[in-house]
């Protein structure tokens, strides 16, 4: 039975599994090079955000989809800015400001990812019912928000020696991720359990994990560069891209299904059962 | 059974899941003040309406288009 996702797609999940291997490698061999993870992982990251933005092509102007993958895609973009813009601070300048304008665009992403996929979920309202996925994944998102503070999050508040800016960017990457990637992912997972094996719930399912990967990531990030135990090459490094191939691969497979390769054959009723 | 309301579910399954499908098609016979059983081919019209509106925010228009084709030629 066919899957309905072309080669074209399963080739772009292939082809990104296949760099972030080969990266991780060529990090390993040159013993953390910044320059090949830096310049590396936004290759990677730019090259999701313009599967994601091709896939947004793929609708017409005014269709609600259009926007939730225009919104999504500018996430990704961002995120990618943000990598360039990095690469360029650590391994030309050769500086590690914190806070910079890296940070600014990683911030920014937050913000589109929250909208696009919360109204993917929201979509589904007249279809399914979308009160209680909502309100069980702001409790769980919440309670998250709750075990960051008091895991990480009130050791920074108190840190004096540490700048304010510092301390609120610190703590907006894992609360952001909580409350605007991982409670929508969460609740987008919880209306699509109701399609089942239904195709449109397809790539959606592949966005959540991919934004599920991306707060774990990030979380892990958080915890390892308060404890000065993060460096380039770190296995975050590829959880970020990990999670940015899933979400392309998502939009990649929205594309299929606006654009199937063939109409498929429809016979009468009467000539299906005979 | 009715033909009609088994046509249409047969036509969303693949794209909603059987058990979304089967609420899409017993909510439309209930705004059209009829049961599942009840549909028939003289439903039609308001039948591709109604599926047109759960549609156009979760689904490409092609994938609109290939289900309201399967209602024509199928239900017609």
């Amino acid at each position: 039975m066919s899957t309905h996702i072309s080669k074209r797609t399963w080739g772009i999940l292939a082809a990104g599994v296949a760099a972030i291997v080969s990266l991780a490698e060529a990090v390993r061999v040159t013993e953390g090079s910044a320059a090949i993870s830096d310049f590396g992982s936004f290759a990677v990251n730019g090259t999701a955000a313009v599967i994601v933005l091709v896939a947004v092509l793929g609708y017409a102007k005014g269709e609600p989809l259009r926007l939730q993958w225009l919104l999504i895609g500018l996430g990704v973009a961002l995120f990618a800015a943000g990598d360039l813009v990095w690469a360029v601070y650590e391994v030309v300048l050769e500086r590690e400001p914190f806070p910079s304008l890296a940070d600014v665009l990683y911030v920014a992403q937050y913000l589109p990812f929250f909208i696009g996929v919360s109204l993917a979920g929201l979509a589904y309202r007249r279809l399914v019912p979308v009160r209680l996925p909502l309100l069980a994944a702001t409790l769980v998102a919440s309670a998250g928000a709750v075990g960051v503070y008091a895991i990480l999050g009130r050791h920074v508040v108190v840190d004096a020696e540490t700048p304010v800016v510092e301390r609120v960017l610190l703590l907006a990457y894992p609360f952001c991720d909580l409350l605007l990637v991982f409670g929508p992912a969460l609740f987008i997972v919880l209306v699509l359990a109701k399609l089942g094996s239904g195709r449109l719930a397809r790539p959606w399912w592949a966005v959540a994990g991919g934004m599920l990967v991306l707060a774990l990531t990030d979380s892990g990030y958080a915890y390892l560069d308060w404890n000065d135990l993060y460096k380039p090459g770190s296995l975050v490094d590829y959880g970020w891209m990990a999670g940015y191939l899933l979400i392309a691969f998502g939009a990649s497979i929205a594309y299929d299904m606006a654009h199937p390769a063939a109409r498929p054959e429809v016979r009468p009723a009467h000539e299906e059962a005979a | 059974m009715s033909g009609t309301a088994d046509v249409i579910k047969k036509a969303l399954t693949p794209y909603l899941g059987p058990v979304v499908a089967d609420t899409c098609v017993r909510a439309t016979a209930l705004s059209l003040g009829k049961s599942y059983e009840d549909l028939g081919k003289g439903d039609l019209p308001v039948l591709e309406g109604s599926i047109c509106r759960y549609l156009s925010a979760v689904a490409p228009k092609s994938v609109i288009e290939t289900i309201i084709r399967e209602l024509q030629v199928k239900v017609a």
